[in-house]
């Protein structure tokens, strides 16, 4: 990918980015008037008044708006109300977490996916297939509430071996990581498995067993990589869903990651929070097409852009 | 001894319209240095021919369910699996029809040549990376160095189909079998393919059996013809013979129905109707409902390969007589 069309990628992400944190802006102005969710019901007049001027909040919205928008261009994020800390320092110690939890479930998924969906290819048809076929349908559609609270339940208060929620070391990331890696491992699988048996009876397979290339040579090296372009697509739609935190799962384990700061910062009318959760979260999906559009190339010759 | 036999070969396939026989009863054998056409229309079994030979026939739903196939003294229907694997590429070879389709688009054709001598452990005096190089150099491939690093769709058709034959031909097998490897080429791209492919058989004497519709590359190529029809051999010829003196009244049509330099004829003559359902075939000859010469003994009696000559035989109640 050369580096002009890195550039051109970049100025037009930048002009979704904008739109994009326009709307964020308008939208979150939407939720509510803080004062009246910081303040006691019966604080005065002119203690509403002041803690708007304060805040920002007591100009026009177009007013409000052109200060944001000049903010914004300095990269300016402002101080988060909850934290009493620049939101954009809070932002960047909960996004680590997120990209780590996603990661990592996303690389099990993916893995793990490629290999069992293969299999059920090679013996499509069979009963290896029909079970992986159950199994890979279940995983899809299990709602992950339900497994959270499921895992929770049985691992955490039943056997006591594994925390309810919280963070800290490796043991706390054990059930978050199960609950997001079900549903991309199920969906993968089918998908893996449906781009398999395409590919293994195509004629350059054929081709493959004629030159007496043995079955393990002929399925992982010969179809596999002729059928990887369709689970790199749904991986990286999954990767830009996960940048955005693992939402409930992150609610349900008290991860501290950028879906539970989101959903918090909303919550608590914490708009600095909300708009830098926002921004970082479109820079990583931008980084993670970019990467995505580089796998294609890597993977495919006939997609390569010159 | 032949390098290559083939006896009573059954093939069939289960299909949503019920069992069809794909290959009902195929004989035909194949000498170093020979030149062996098996011609016929489509469905008539040429290419399932191929496969059974390379092992390539899908189980399920195809099946062998009859017959040898012996290759240089050995029985391949009864050798363990891994070892008719290593036949293939190796001694026996195929050659694909569509090159772009029978080409993995993901890997350089370089590569592709290259895996020939990895998959059978093949170590050559210079390395691999030359003997590609060599290879492509032999198809005529101009800059073979930088077009070894290419892929498939880089390519024009008739360089991929070459790109098929030096891949094939490159640990220099002992049969090449070739499915209708010009078919999906230019008239003009044709002949050069066919000539290569001629000139590297001739180089290592190798059989070669050529799978084809176009008595053209027939006349050109063969030195002995095999005619297929819904699934049997139903005339086996040397090629003159044929041209000048076909027995089976299959040839006759398929000899007048295309166009001859060598005979005043001008109007080309269609065999009537079109090839039977596989699924449900005729009684008795399976061209009876086509031919001219069919009589009430056609539908009863299936006719069988008979020899009428040296190296010739016909399988038809009332052959035409010779000329």
């Amino acid at each position: 990918m050369s580096f002009t069309y890195f550039l051109k990628r970049a100025a037009f992400a930048a002009l979704a980015l904008a739109a994009l944190m326009t709307s964020a802006f308008f939208l979150v102005r939407l939720t509510g008037d803080p004062v009246d969710l910081y303040l006691p019901v019966d604080a005065s007049s002119a203690a509403r008044e002041a803690m708007r001027v304060r805040l920002g909040l007591d100009a026009s919205l177009p007013v409000q708006f052109l200060d944001w928008a000049w903010d914004m261009i300095r990269l300016d994020f402002g101080m988060s109300l909850w934290h009493n800390r620049p939101a954009m320092d809070v932002v960047l110690e909960a996004l680590p977490n997120t990209l780590a939890l996603g990661a990592i479930a996303l690389t099990l998924a993916f893995v793990a996916a490629i290999v069992i969906g293969s299999i059920a290819a090679v013996n499509a048809g069979g009963w290896i297939d029909r079970g992986v076929n159950v199994l890979s349908q279940a995983a899809a559609s299990v709602p992950d509430f339900w497994l959270g609270l499921m895992g929770v339940l049985l691992f955490a208060v039943t056997f006591r071996i594994l925390p309810t929620s919280g963070f800290g070391g490796p043991i706390y990331w054990v059930l978050p990581i199960a609950c997001l890696f079900a549903r991309p491992f199920g969906t993968l699988v089918q998908i893996v498995r449906g781009s398999m048996i395409e590919a293994l009876n195509a004629t350059f397979v054929r081709t493959a067993r004629a030159k007496g290339a043995r079955d393990g040579r002929v399925t992982f090296v010969h179809a596999l990589r002729n059928a990887l372009l369709p689970a790199v697509t749904v991986t990286g739609d999954l990767a830009a869903q996960f940048a955005g935190g693992g939402g409930v799962v992150e609610v349900v384990f008290g991860f501290p990651g950028i879906g539970k700061l989101l959903i918090d910062g909303i919550l608590k009318r914490d708009f600095a929070i909300v708009q830098a959760s926002i921004f970082a979260v479109a820079v990583v999906i931008f980084f993670i097409n970019i990467l995505v559009d580089m796998l294609y190339a890597s993977i495919d010759p006939r997609v390569r852009v010159e | 001894m032949a390098l290559l036999e083939v006896n009573d070969l059954r093939v069939s396939f289960d299909t949503a319209a019920g069992r069809i026989l794909a290959l009902n009863g195929v004989s035909f054998s194949l000498n170093r240095g020979e030149v062996l056409a098996l011609l016929g229309e489509s469905g008539s079994g040429k290419s399932v021919t191929a496969s059974a030979i390379m092992d390539l026939v899908p189980n399920p739903p195809g099946a062998i369910d009859h017959g040898s196939i012996r290759f240089d003294g050995s029985e391949l229907l009864q050798l363990p699996r891994q070892e008719r694997r290593d036949l293939c590429g190796d001694r026996i070879a195929l050659i694909f029809q569509d090159a772009l389709a029978a080409l993995n688009p993901v890997y350089p054709v370089g590569w592709q040549i290259a895996e020939m001598f990895r998959i059978h452990g093949r170590t050559v005096q210079g390395g691999v990376e030359k003997a590609v190089i060599d290879l492509l150099t032999a198809i005529g491939i101009p800059d073979p160095e930088r077009r070894a690093k290419q892929y498939p769709h880089e390519f024009s058709g008739g360089m991929r189909q070459r790109i098929m034959i030096a891949m094939a031909v490159a640990l220099e097998p002992d049969v090449i079998i070739a499915d209708e490897p010009t078919t999906a080429l230019d008239v003009t791209i044709q002949a050069q393919v066919v000539d290569l492919l001629n000139a590297i058989r001739k180089r290592s004497d190798a059989g070669m059996i050529f799978i084809t519709h176009d008595l053209g590359v027939v006349a050109e190529l063969a030195d002995r013809v095999a005619v297929m029809y819904a699934g049997r051999i139903v005339e086996t010829a040397s090629v003159f013979e044929l041209f000048d003196d076909a027995r089976h009244p299959y040839s006759v049509g398929l000899l007048a129905s295309q166009p001859r330099m060598d005979t005043d004829e001008d109007e080309l003559v269609p065999i009537p109707g079109s090839a039977p359902n596989p699924a449900a075939l005729p009684s008795g000859c399976a061209f009876r409902t086509r031919c001219p010469r069919a009589e009430k003994l056609c539908a009863e009696v299936v006719p069988h390969l008979e020899t009428v000559g040296p190296g010739r035989q016909v399988a038809c109640h009332f052959p035409v007589s010779p000329a």
